[in-house]
């Protein structure tokens, strides 16, 4: 075995500067990171105060969360990283094949963010707003956060779609819009938990 | 003595005093004015959660990159000296 792994070692190139994943995807997984850490603040505060509030949680007076209807925009959501998931697959073995899927990922999160939208002009009729209460604030600001996150990768996702039309799109493009959607779709369930359940 | 060295104690008392004060201490100079005994179990068992899960969380995924890098790292040298000299499991 020895003898063998010193073999293998003198016929490894001498100077190995091969490059191990691509600087777009590093990068993104970089700036996940630091997000990640971003999202954890918000539900780290967000639990400790919903656990001290005094009468129950939602506060008394405020509107409830609509959970049932948001639970169906999580499973579109949920469809769109599949989707894209798909796509990717696609596009490893014909780049062509991947227009679809990823239109429709692309659309499945367009909607995602559009119903939150007409979620928060009901909510704001309902009197729940930003200085109403704790859960106001607080439901705004990570829910705003997430959507505002929502709208960058889609916007990622749509130049990569664009590139994909002008036959000009390349791997290392692509995983890195997938990695940022990957992370917005895999965070919001987690989100979805401890803000509206 | 050389400079920057330590030289742990040796005599009893000194010892003695060190367990006292790793034992008396902790009630003392704890800084935390939220989390402390006293308060609702519902609010320090949310900060004990919540401090773990921030503490774990960083250490989780750097992990992950690490492990991730280092497959990669494994199957570039693989790729570089090619599969008939790769070593296998049976020497």
């Amino acid at each position: 075995m020895t003898a063998k792994v010193l073999h293998i070692a003198t016929k490894m190139p001498a100077a190995r500067r091969r490059q191990l994943a691509p600087n777009g995807v590093i990068g993104m997984i970089i700036f996940i990171f630091a997000e990640m850490m971003f999202f954890a603040g918000f539900i780290s505060a967000h639990t400790i105060v919903k656990s001290g509030a005094i009468g129950g949680w939602p506060p008394p007076g405020q509107p409830r969360l609509p959970i049932e209807q948001t639970a169906f925009n999580t499973a579109a959501l949920l469809a769109s990283g599949a989707m894209l998931f798909f796509a990717h697959r696609r596009f490893s073995k014909d780049p062509a094949g991947a227009r679809v899927p990823m239109a429709i990922a692309m659309a499945l999160g367009a909607f995602f963010v559009a119903f939150q939208g007409m979620e928060w002009a009901a909510l704001l009729n309902e009197g729940l707003t930003v200085t109403s209460s704790t859960h106001g604030a607080f439901f705004y600001l990570i829910v705003g956060a997430h959507a505002a996150h929502a709208v960058a990768a889609l916007l990622a996702l749509l130049y990569c779609f664009v590139r994909l039309l002008q036959r000009n799109l390349v791997m290392p493009q692509l995983m890195a819009a997938e990695i940022f959607w990957y992370f917005v779709v895999a965070v919001w369930p987690l989100l979805y938990w401890r803000v509206y359940l | 003595m050389r400079a920057g060295s330590f030289t742990p104690p040796t005599s009893s008392w000194l010892w003695s005093a060190l367990v006292f004060a790793a034992l008396a201490l902790p009630a003392k100079v704890l800084a935390c004015p939220v989390c402390s005994p006293g308060r609702d179990d519902a609010t320090t068992q949310a900060f004990l959660s919540m401090t773990i899960f921030m503490t774990l969380l960083p250490l989780t995924m750097f992990g992950v990159i690490v492990y991730w890098l280092v497959r990669r790292v494994r199957a570039a040298e693989l790729a570089a000296v090619g599969p008939e000299l790769a070593p296998t499991t049976e020497e």
